[in-house]
């Protein structure tokens, strides 16, 4: 075998040449479409949220005005929601997330990990408008019944946190909301870190548990900071995620438009607000003012997952090495 | 000369240790107990409003008794629509990134693009096929659905396809090669036939993918009370009536939203572990 | 140099050492005595279970399922295999230098102090203080004294490997196991180990798994030669290098396998 690379070998084409060409040109005419819609998405997107955003211009984002009979838009409130609902998600399911890679990287007995593994992937394969049913019609009754009550009068006097647990507690708002996005990003969030935390060199961690740390100081100490970089790939990858998620936040979230200091009320989330009224939109402005919130969100989550890939790609030439 | 390590020092790093090693794990019994509830009340509340007319009977006014046959129909319809789009798409255009222009900037950029559409909200491109195809039609449409799930599932499968190709190893094209076959037929008859089941994979997880989704159909395909197979009106699928039947105060409605959740799941994590022991299967 | 000087007490005996990586036998009854404040080196060709024989002393096997261990191994008589304890208070006394140089990804500094404050409550001045005399120990202080909270992972190969045998000696194990510690390393780098080794030697008992004959003849006061998982011969170095009792033994070291 005289070890022909590939690009000579499609230099050196002796039969067969009719075909070669064309399937090479198909293939190629593939990816350009693949190009094409990602670009016409944008152009698309950007024509025609133009009227809204000429109209208002930069105080779209800061007014929380949304008034289809006098036709005053204003995005601030969907984006308050989409922000807080996803912070709420990062919150509490990030260290979540993290237990878990961490139990199965380096507690659970290997023949178990394999399974459980798949078992929270799983969580991830679920579509999206079960875990809204779910969080409408099981975890939102039983958190205002139980949880909300007790939070209120728990944190409620408190002083400047308070102000988060006021309210009557009708389970479902925004921190329902960011509770079924937590579940949500969890799986990701789990899997990144584990792959991620899987590639410490052996060596590594051998020298580690060697000068006789215990299981969470090499965790802590040494795996973690060794994949600082990765793991905050996978942390950004779910904050996308939970960024854009529309179906399960549309269940639970109330649909208000309105800012409220309190987490246990009902607002709205640019993705909620989409669902529920675009297809009642009338009026050139409405649907208009729709759109740039649908741009809006692309260009956030366009940013995050930006950084996201960076850094995850920074992970792996470091584990290449 | 050796000071003595202090014992107290010792007892604590234990205990802490301790500690968090139990916080972990009771992380991932939280994780999978979520997972279990919800698959619980899921088939709790879904076997009982399960029946034959399920499957049988269209969708009912409010009040009435009914199914979701147009939907399930609908949505086998427009998932099936997308996937004979997509896969061929997907497919050729994760060939050319493997075998044609595995090192170049075009290539890099179509990556880089391609991932972008991958984890772009689904929303966003149900919007954008509003515009494409729903403003110039005049009317929503099946073809609409079919083609915003088309652009959910092309991401997916080009990165599979692109992932299953690479690992496929160079002597095999290089053997194939000396022999004299023309490169496209390398492609066709010995690439692809190495990297299939991977390939079958990546497909399978996009159809799992796609026969979730509800945002992309909101506003394509919107919704169709009756059973239809014209692609060109309105056209029903499970999620979307599921949508429609749980957030209004019918009972009757959230009974039937109930078993179209329990049908979904059921197929999408049926596709997931037949794809994964594909998967598994292959590695041996 | 490595002349075996008058015998010194027993630091760690290995008594009838078996060994297994599921179903294949990696150590076949392994008897051998390390002597305290003495090296000893342990030589064969790759896969005889040198490696092997030095992780199952401080149970660093124990990370990975499916081994199996019998026999004895007595560090001050108190046997480790059958240890039910605390398994990192034991690694704190044996003390492991790996093929490979493994900083943590912390400072020079941290690199140090992170495991001496597992063991001890120092105040700023003491831990300076144990930095300092561990990093001199270890032939480094010179060369880091200026950045000592810079990353060590910009030091050069072997001012790394310098830095864990400096972070094992830190703790003040009892023993010191290194596994071929100079095989990533420049010949230059490798001699400034070995004298490292030597100095060492006064205070700790070493075990230093080597492919490197000439090493293992420059600095070791006892050579044991493996073959397979058995233990062929163990004899003061100079005996081994110059009259070896073992045909084996005399095949390695003249270079006809391994």
């Amino acid at each position: 075998m005289n070890g022909i690379s590939v690009e000579t070998a499609q230099r050196r084409l002796p039969s067969g040449l009719f075909a070669e060409l064309p399937f090479r040109w198909l293939t190629f005419g593939a990816a350009m479409l693949v190009m094409a819609m990602l670009g016409s998405m944008l152009v698309v997107l950007t024509i025609d949220s133009s009227p809204a955003l000429g109209k208002f211009g930069l105080n779209f984002l800061v007014s929380s005005t949304w008034n289809p009979v006098t036709e005053i838009f204003g995005a601030a409130a969907p984006i308050a929601g989409t922000l807080i609902t996803a912070l709420i998600a990062m919150v509490v399911g990030t260290p979540v997330a993290l237990g878990v890679a961490i139990f199965l990287n380096e507690i659970c007995p290997h023949r178990l990990s394999g399974p459980l593994a798949v078992a929270i992937e799983l969580l991830a394969a679920v579509p999206s408008i079960i875990y809204g049913m779910w969080g409408l019609f099981v975890l939102a009754p039983l958190l205002g019944a139980h949880v909300y009550p007790a939070l209120i009068a728990l944190l409620g006097p408190i002083p400047v946190i308070g102000a988060l647990f006021q309210g009557p507690p009708f389970g479902i708002g925004m921190l329902t909301a960011g509770l079924i996005l937590a579940v949500m990003v969890l799986p990701f969030i789990a899997s990144v870190a584990r792959q991620v935390l899987s590639t410490v060199p052996p060596m590594l961690r051998e020298a580690a548990y060697g000068v006789g740390a215990t299981t969470w100081e090499v965790a802590r100490y040494v795996l973690i900071p060794y994949c600082r970089r990765g793991l905050i790939g996978g942390v950004m990858l779910g904050l996308g995620r939970a960024l854009g998620e529309t179906m399960a936040v549309t269940f639970v979230i109330g649909n208000a438009h309105r800012i409220s200091a309190s987490l246990l009320q009902p607002g709205t989330t640019i993705s909620a607000t989409l669902a529920n009224e675009f297809t009642e939109a009338n009026g050139d402005l409405y649907v208009s003012s729709l759109v740039s919130l649908g741009l809006i969100l692309f260009a956030v989550t366009f940013g995050v997952l930006l950084c996201a890939r960076f850094l995850l790609a920074q992970a792996d030439r470091r584990a290449a090495l | 000369m050796k000071a003595a390590p202090d014992p107290r020092l010792i007892t604590r790093r234990r205990l802490f240790n301790r500690l968090m090693l139990s916080l972990c794990v009771g992380a991932a019994a939280l994780s999978l107990g979520v997972l279990a509830f919800i698959l619980w009340e899921l088939v709790l509340r879904g076997v009982g409003a399960l029946s034959l007319a399920t499957f049988t009977a269209s969708t009912p006014p409010p009040g009435s008794k009914g199914g979701l046959a147009n939907a399930i129909l609908g949505s086998l319809a427009m998932t099936g629509a997308a996937i004979v789009v997509a896969a061929p798409v997907g497919v050729l255009t994760g060939t050319w990134l493997a075998e044609y222009a595995r090192r170049s900037k075009l290539a890099a950029a179509v990556r880089f693009l391609n991932d972008t559409l991958l984890s772009a909200p689904s929303i966003i491109i149900g919007l954008f096929v509003y515009a494409l195809m729903v403003l110039p039609m005049g009317h929503f449409s099946g073809w609409a659905g079919a083609v915003a799930l088309a652009l959910i599932a092309v991401p997916v499968i080009v990165r599979t396809t692109e992932d299953m190709l690479v690992l496929v190893p160079d002597q095999l094209r290089e053997a194939a090669v000396a022999l004299g076959v023309p490169y496209w037929q390398v492609i066709m008859r010995v690439t692809w036939r190495a990297a299939l089941k991977g390939i079958g994979t990546g497909v399978l997880l996009a159809v799992a993918r796609i026969s979730g989704e509800t945002a992309p159909l909101l506003f394509t395909a919107l919704n169709n009370q009756f059973l239809t197979v014209d692609m060109n009106g309105p056209m029903p699928s499970l999620p979307v009536a599921i949508f429609q039947f749980a957030m209004s105060p019918y009972r009757d409605w959230q009974q039937l939203a109930w078993a179209g959740a329990l049908v979904i799941s059921a197929s999408v994590l049926m596709l997931n572990i037949v794809a994964r022991t594909m998967a598994a299967r292959g590695d041996r | 140099m490595s002349e075996a000087e008058t015998p010194n007490a027993v630091k760690i005996d290995v008594r009838n050492l078996d060994f297994f990586y599921g179903e294949s036998q990696a150590l076949n009854k392994v008897s051998i005595a390390f002597q305290d404040r003495r090296v000893t080196a342990l030589i064969g060709p790759s896969g005889c279970g040198k490696s092997t024989l030095l992780r199952v002393m401080n149970r660093i096997c124990d990370l990975y399922p499916g081994h199996r261990a019998s026999g004895e191994i007595l560090l001050d008589g108190e046997d480790v295999l059958s240890y039910k304890g605390d398994l990192s208070a034991l690694r704190a006394r044996i003390g492991m230098v790996f093929q490979k140089p493994t900083p943590f990804p912390m400072s020079i500094y941290e690199n140090i102090a992170f495991p001496l404050r597992m063991y001890r409550k120092l105040s700023k001045s003491e831990m300076d203080d144990e930095v300092e005399s561990a990093l001199r120990r270890a032939a480094l202080w010179d060369e880091v004294k200026d950045k000592l909270h810079s990353s060590g992972l910009g030091l050069s190969g072997g001012q790394q490997q310098r830095l864990c045998i400096a972070r094992a000696v830190a703790i003040r194990p009892e023993v010191l196991l290194m596994d071929e510690p100079c095989s990533a390393l420049d010949p230059i780098s490798t001699a400034q180990i070995d004298e490292l080794i030597w100095e060492l030697r006064q205070d700790y008992c070493i075990a230093i798994v080597t492919h490197n004959m000439q090493q293992a003849a420059r600095v070791s006061d006892y050579v044991g030669f493996m073959y397979l998982g058995d233990l062929v011969e163990f004899d003061p170095t100079a005996t081994l290098f110059s009259n070896p009792r073992e045909q084996r033994t005399q095949d390695y070291i003249t270079g006809r396998f391994g």
